[in-house]
């Protein structure tokens, strides 16, 4: 049996690219406005991604799509109206994978310095395990408060990370070095101090805040203390998905597992959290980040409130397809 | 035929996973049906009008054919989106949509869906027996200002 079809010529730059396109990346990429060049176009690729948040409790499901621009290029020759040079498809992945951690990027950025500000009223002293890391901040704040001045003798004696840490608390200007080489509280922490009527511990929820939010990428990378990182991821995989729905969701403990793994995708998981995480995510309810929903996690208003502007900020195409 | 059979669960598998990870280029398709080990090709064009689906429907060849879903719904440009045309009527295509699910099968109106179709190059996967002759015929794709460059003459 013999059918004739008509076909349109690959005679345009874009359409060129565009067969290419259909046929090694998928119906997600596009072709951008063709550049000229010498002997060539250039063809930048954009890419379509789509993103699925879902209301567990509401069973409500959102398809958000972002537009990624400039993901990949494809060179077409003048002369013949063939493929000179394309971006290969496991390079397109991978920038396609950069841009979407660019995004969750945005989202821990603006959450960590939600962190920083006292009228949140987080209780970062309830994060237990993250407390581990900063042992040294978290003592010397405490032993400044109770009128205890320990030397820089005394901490390196420690080890080499604990005034390293303390220095931290020097350079917010909460403690400064006497000329002894003692530590003492600045004004800035006795009024602190006053401002909370007296309350230690809402007192170190502050500071800690603070010096999470001024120096979290610092203290990861550089003294690589690491063991508050699984909170931020848990916090910012829930709140990235509430700010792309537009509301807070509720979302089951296993969602939020399959979510810190979509937004760090490549980045293993410590191993605590495979076993620990309905612990991490207790904490997290007690530092009032995130909330109980019955059996779902949810968000808080007060931290949604500050975060829901990022909403603009993100490279979403069009408004959400909603179903349920 | 028995869908719960062990040989097709190969192709849920398999094929499933090839749509996953790549969004369905048409090279995959290509690949997996070769594993398949099936008498058919495949070849991905790009349609001059309609009138090639309504021709190959009507030879009982389903079309898979790519567009523009979002612009379809709300005239908006967004990601592309693959189904089966299976079947026409006047104002009609019939297609299978496992987006859908449970309700598989999807009306398109043909108006709408050509400018969503067009928007994605018009691009069409066939899947065909072997015994078939798919011939192609090129036509430019700048018909229309080939046409008044030249003033008017054919």
């Amino acid at each position: 049996m013999k059918t004739t079809l008509r076909v349109q010529k690959l005679d345009r730059p874009e359409l060129v690219a565009y067969d290419r396109i259909l046929k090694r990346y998928g119906a997600g990429c596009y072709p951008q406005e063709p550049q000229e060049r010498e002997d060539h176009w250039k063809v930048p690729i954009g890419a379509f991604l789509e993103s699925r948040i879902v209301d567990e409790k509401a069973n409500r499901e959102r398809i958000l799509t972002f537009n990624l621009r400039n993901v990949g290029e494809i060179l077409v020759r003048k002369s013949t109206m063939r493929v000179m040079t394309a971006t290969r498809l496991r390079t397109l992945g991978r920038k396609i994978l950069k841009k979407r951690a660019e995004i969750s990027r945005i989202v821990e950025q603006d959450l960590i310095k939600v962190f920083g500000k006292p009228d949140m009223k987080l209780r970062f002293s309830l994060l237990r395990f993250s407390l581990t890391g900063l042992q040294p901040i978290y003592r010397t704040l405490y032993l400044l408060l109770l009128g205890t001045h320990p030397s820089y003798d005394e901490m390196i004696r420690v080890g080499p990370h604990y005034p390293e840490q303390v220095e931290l608390i020097v350079e917010l200007d909460y403690a400064e070095y006497t000329e002894n080489n003692m530590l003492v509280p600045t004004n800035k922490l006795k009024e602190l101090y006053s401002r909370e009527e007296g309350d230690m511990e809402r007192t170190i929820d502050i500071v800690l805040g603070l010096v999470l939010s001024t120096f979290y990428y610092d203290l990861r990378k550089r003294m690589r203390v690491a063991q508050f990182v699984p909170y931020v991821r848990a916090s910012t995989a829930y709140y990235g998905d509430a700010i792309q729905f537009g509301k807070l969701i509720s979302i089951s403990e296993n969602r939020l597992r399959n979510n810190v793994s979509g937004y760090y995708r490549g980045i293993p998981l410590p191993r605590r959290v495979s076993y620990a995480y309905p612990v991490m995510i207790k904490e997290l309810v007690n530092a009032k980040i995130l909330d109980y929903d019955g059996d779902y996690i949810t968000g808080r208003a007060n931290i949604f409130e500050k975060l829901i502007g990022i909403r603009n900020a993100l490279p979403m195409s069009e408004e959400p397809v909603s179903f349920g | 035929m028995d869908f719960d059979d062990k040989e097709w669960s190969n192709f849920y598998e398999k094929g499933l996973t090839y749509v996953r990870s790549s969004g369905m280029p048409s090279n995959n398709i290509k690949r997996f049906l070769r594993t398949l080990g099936l008498p058919v090709n495949a070849k991905q064009e790009l349609l001059e009008d309609a009138y090639g689906l309504r021709n190959l429907i009507r030879v009982n060849i389903p079309p898979i054919v790519l567009y523009d879903r979002n612009y379809f719904f709300k005239h908006e440009r967004g990601i592309g989106h693959a189904v089966v045309l299976v079947d026409q009527t006047q104002e009609m295509f019939v297609s299978i949509d496992p987006s859908f699910e449970p309700k598989y099968i999807h009306k398109l109106p043909k108006t709408d869906f050509e400018e969503a179709w067009k928007l994605k190059g018009n691009a069409t996967i066939i899947i065909y027996p072997k015994g078939y002759m798919i011939e192609e015929r090129e036509t430019p794709s700048t018909t229309l200002m080939n046409f008044v460059e030249k003033g008017g003459r054919t």
